[in-house]
């Protein structure tokens, strides 16, 4: 017996250190990029390096807001973002009810359309976009990106909201049809208010999809003004000449800590979300 | 039914009303007509660099004061992606008036039929004014098609600190190859305060374009290189095997960082732990940007020869071109003109070390201050012109892939040329 | 009467997925489709493009005879598969860890999910600053506990370069498999397991003859996901190593895109893009269909 417990509980040591180890793992180039952006040029480059440094050196973040630019970069980025996942929400909730409570013949071709456009690389249209977009004269305009990403993050949002509509009991939508309600009020006032954690999830999704965008923001947009965020770190931080470690690993802070304010705030409903969406879809 | 139809159209345009909420800005609108003001988009990734930033704003002020009815639209990209882009502008028969080329792409340009010569665009006082040398290497189908914003040869910086303590005369650099193994050898016995390795003698040899510019400079300075004088391939000749077989000598001595890119080395330079790299004059700006105090030690050469052949250079610079559906040629060549005059020149050399393009400026005494004045004369007789193949860009990824082939690969010089031979007949 | 309804049905049903059809139709399918026919044919990137014409696979058997293609396809196929494994195999492990009650459950949680929101383009810049040769602190940490003597160039590396480009990606991939996985283990009843735990079943048993079985279609889902988002795995790949060192990064992501942009032959471009799209096409039916019959 006593032979049983000391197993066990060296299993379970290792067990945790196993965990605490992957997790640590996953942290350290976090913690890195901080600890970097906190240290003088001199000492970024010392090996060995310092892990924990002794004072806070603030002159890359001074230097990244006075210059003004980025501050802009990151509202443009988060305009995108937030429109596009509107739009996003809008489209992918009716296209996700529809082929959850409206199955036909056309909308399984469709959805299977919708999907399989995640197969082809990104890299591959954008001379075909840029041209399409010059026609109707949606260059250079944020409609123009946000339409993109919409389109982009639309299957996989849909995907998600189909599979949480069905998981809905339909025996409450039906109980409204024979009190006599129309189609489209039993999606808005009862379908709509249940899917909450699954809007939430899919809003999630498809915003952090748009903050990451790279390819489309570079080639759709070309005026400064209208920058997204990963454009313009590529373009005022990894120049021709050189690269400034301290500065770029401050930029990348203020990229990602936005990300994780919104990220603490909805995480909870991404779990719900995806449980009865993805999951089981 | 209806209802549906109406929340339909309902859901639209709520749609169309939250996209127009996004913020819109049409392309720059240029009225056409004599005499009313327009606008000229310039495409360039110097623009938003920081270091740069406060020239190119003063530039834009300086150019609509002194040019009314014309005024610039920076049309920003990031270095490594403006070529593409600029192409796709193009194709898309919406380019920019004028573009910031660096001189690997301009082979590409001209041959795609995207840009125009600026031969008659710019006056002929102002093109018999550039160097020969430089002329000569930025002609296709015997026409200008860019013209040079500065130019520099790859050069070699030093360490002058890292010299004396190695035993070596700072004043008196190695001049070929075979010198600066040795000075490399001295040098990487040395090692920094903290125990770390100091490396001897750094070659880019990443895998990007402008590494393979680096790569064909010391395979010519080898009396290698692609095509000799008549045309004929010499990719696989003694002169590349030569210099290939010299780079492997550095690998395998470590004297030189791996698969580096050349910003690794200007980091390398910066921190002290590189005595001896080869780059563009104005990689120093990257070097002063990560320390600036390195202007106290670092230390400019012609790049090296060999004992049997003289130093070479492939043309290294910022060209600006013009493309070939540009609604404002004219303007673009004004733009030009004006971008390098002596007056401008001299104010962008306060953040960039870089050489001139003309005989007429010369003279400059802000060159003469600039730490590229030690190689300002003898620059322009170590370039050669390179052929404008429209295979440019993937010749010289071609050339980092033999150079990381003898070094990390562990392939002989000879299989390597053998290899670069099969893939130039076929694609050349 | 019930047919008309059901014709009522049926257009209110298209009527909802139209936008989203029209948004993906037009920005989406139309651009592929018009990529994909340009594989077809000679198109370079030049000014008075000539009329374009069918050129009999002219693309594809360049892309073969050369080797490109195999070995892109090669090196993706290892990508793909390396990823998506040590994917599969973390999260459903920490997804079971951190389904537990354990102190710090919640927070732990939390923080392993951060790397999904940082942009690919930082991700691939923090890692290379993390893998630098000489100052990264990769090899400083892996020299102290003794796992390398020498400094190693990850990035300019033929041996490691792939493999510290699959880790960056797995960290990037990581989360959002987690925590499907995990919303996935948070479906199955408890009662499963309090049963079984009166059955005097151990904590491996449980794993493996109720927590496995039942996420069995998560983990089918996941699989999908993570093999399509890999393949798309270009921006990181591209910027960590530019598909270097002597093409040992090349994936079908970096040759299309060389092929497209550096060589300006979108013809060859778009071939390469083709072979992409039947190959994670034919894999997710194929993959479907398998691990459905089996599962029956």
């Amino acid at each position: 017996m006593a032979v049983g417990d000391s197993y066990r509980s060296v299993r379970h040591a290792l067990y945790y250190a196993t965990l605490v180890a992957f997790i640590a793992l996953m942290l350290f180039p976090l913690y890195w990029m901080l600890v970097t952006s906190f240290k003088p040029n001199i000492e970024i480059y010392r090996i060995p390096p310092r892990f924990f440094p002794d004072s806070l050196y603030l002159d890359h973040y001074a230097r990244t807001l006075e210059d003004g630019y980025f501050v802009r970069y990151l509202w443009n980025n988060f305009i995108v973002a937030s429109i596009t996942t509107l739009v996003n929400l809008i489209a992918a909730t009716l296209a996700g009810y529809s082929i959850s409570r409206y199955p036909t013949r056309i909308t399984a071709v469709i959805s299977f359309g919708l999907l399989s456009t995640q197969m082809f690389p990104v890299v591959g249209i954008v001379i075909a976009l840029y041209t399409l977009y010059l026609r109707v004269s949606m260059l250079n305009t944020h409609t123009g990106l946000i339409l993109v990403l919409t389109a982009t993050t639309i299957p996989f949002t849909t995907w998600m909201l189909k599979g949480f509509f069905d998981e809905l009991p339909k025996s409450i939508e039906d109980s409204a049809f024979v009190d006599g309600a129309s189609r489209l009020t039993v999606l808005t006032r009862i379908a709509l208010p249940l899917a909450k954690p699954g809007l939430l999830a899919a809003g999630l999704y498809s915003f952090m999809l748009a903050w990451n965008d790279f390819l489309f923001g570079l080639t759709l947009i070309s005026s400064d003004k209208l920058r997204t965020l990963s454009v313009g770190i590529s373009l005022r931080y990894l120049g021709e000449v050189s690269y400034d470690w301290g500065q770029v690993t401050t930029v990348a802070v203020f990229g990602t800590v936005p990300m994780f304010v919104l990220f603490f705030l909805f995480q909870r409903y991404l779990v719900e979300g995806l449980t009865a969406g993805a999951v089981k879809g | 039914m209806r209802r549906v139809i109406v929340t339909m159209v309902f859901l639209l345009a709520t749609i169309g009303i939250v996209l127009a909420g996004g913020r819109q800005e049409g392309n720059a609108a240029s009225v056409g007509g004599e005499g009313s003001p327009f606008t000229i988009r310039v495409a360039t990734w110097a623009v938003q660099e920081s270091g740069t930033v406060p020239y190119f704003e003063a530039l834009k002020n300086d150019f609509e004061t002194d040019n009314p009815g014309i005024e610039i639209e920076w049309v920003g990209f990031p270095y490594g992606q403006l070529r593409e882009q600029v192409l796709i502008q193009a194709a898309a028969g919406n380019p920019p008036d004028v573009v910031q080329t660096a001189r690997p792409w301009l082979p590409d340009f001209a041959n795609s039929g995207f840009f125009q010569p600026v031969t008659g665009l710019l006056s002929e006082a102002y093109i018999a004014d550039i160097y020969p040398e430089i002329r000569s290497d930025l002609l296709y189908n015997d026409e200008l098609y860019a013209a040079p914003w500065f130019y520099g040869p790859f050069v070699v910086y030093y360490n002058a600190d890292l010299f004396e303590q190695a035993g070596l005369d700072p004043d008196a650099p190695p001049t070929t190859y075979e010198e600066a193994l040795e000075a490399a050898r001295a040098i990487s016995a040395l090692s920094d305060s903290e125990e770390n390795r100091i490396y001897g003698l750094g070659m880019t040899t990443g895998s990007v374009p402008v590494s393979g510019g680096a790569v064909l400079t010391m395979l010519m300075s080898f009396g290698g290189g692609v095509w000799d004088e008549q045309g004929n391939l010499i990719i696989d000749g003694a002169g590349n095997r030569e210099a290939l077989a010299f780079l492997k000598t550095l690998h395998a001595e470590r004297l030189n960082p791996e698969g580096a890119l050349l910003k690794d080395l200007r980091n390398l330079f910066a921190i002290g732990r590189l005595g001896i790299y080869i780059d563009q004059t104005w990689g120093m700006n990257g070097v002063m940007a990560i320390n600036p105090d390195a202007a106290d030690y670092a230390r400019i050469a012609l790049p090296f020869g060999t004992e049997n052949s003289p130093p070479r250079s492939t043309l290294e610079g910022h060209l600006l071109t013009i493309p070939a559906d540009a609604e404002h040629p004219e303007a673009a060549a004004t733009f030009i003109e004006y971008v390098t005059s002596r007056e401008q020149l001299a104010a962008y050399m306060e953040s960039l070390p870089f050489l001139l393009a003309r005989s007429s400026l010369g003279d400059m005494p802000e060159l003469q201050e600039s730490i590229v004045a030690p190689i300002a004369a003898g620059a322009p007789g170590v370039i050669t012109a390179v052929p404008k193949h429209p295979k440019m860009t993937d010749l010289f990824l071609e050339l980092t892939k033999i150079a990381q082939m003898v070094t990390i690969g562990g392939s002989d010089p000879a299989e390597a040329t053998a290899a670069a031979r099969a893939w130039a007949d076929r694609e050349l | 009467m019930v047919t008309r309804l059901r014709v009522r049905d049926e257009f209110f049903g298209l009527a909802l997925i139209l936008p989203a059809s029209l948004i993906v139709g037009a920005l989406i399918f139309l651009p592929v489709a018009q990529s994909v026919a340009m594989g077809f044919v000679d198109y370079t990137l030049r000014r008075n493009q000539d009329g374009v014409s069918w050129n009999n696979f002219a693309n594809f058997v360049y892309l073969i005879e050369t080797g490109e293609l195999w070995n892109s396809w090669r090196i993706t196929l290892l990508f793909v598969i390396g990823v998506v494994t040590a994917l599969i195999v973390a999260a459903v492990a920490m997804a079971i860890a951190l389904n537990q009650r354990i102190p710090g459950q919640r927070l732990l949680r939390s923080v392993v999910l951060l790397p999904w929101v940082t942009p690919t383009m930082i991700a691939a810049l923090l890692w290379m600053w993390i893998l630098q040769p000489q100052y990264g602190v990769a090899n400083f940490l892996l020299r102290r506990v003794g796992m390398i003597e020498q400094p190693i160039s990850w990035l300019a590396s033929i041996q490691w370069a792939l493999p510290s480009v699959m880790v960056a990606s797995f960290w990037r991939q990581f989360p959002f498999v987690f925590i499907v996985v995990l919303a996935g283990l948070q479906s199955i009843p408890v009662e499963l397991y309090e049963s079984a735990m009166i059955d005097g079943a151990g904590f491996s048993r449980r794993v493996f003859s109720i927590t496995i079985p039942l996420l069995r279609n998560v983990i089918r889902v996941v699989i999908l996901m993570s093999v399509i988002q890999s393949f798309r795995q270009f921006p990181l790949v591209w910027t960590m190593t530019g598909g270097g060192p002597i093409d040992a990064t090349e994936t079908l992501a970096v040759l299309s895109y060389k092929q497209s942009f550096v060589n300006l032959n979108f013809g060859r471009g778009s071939a390469v893009a083709t072979v992409w799209l039947v190959t994670v096409l034919v894999f997710s039916v194929l993959f479907t269909r398998l691990v459905r019959t089996r599962e029956y």
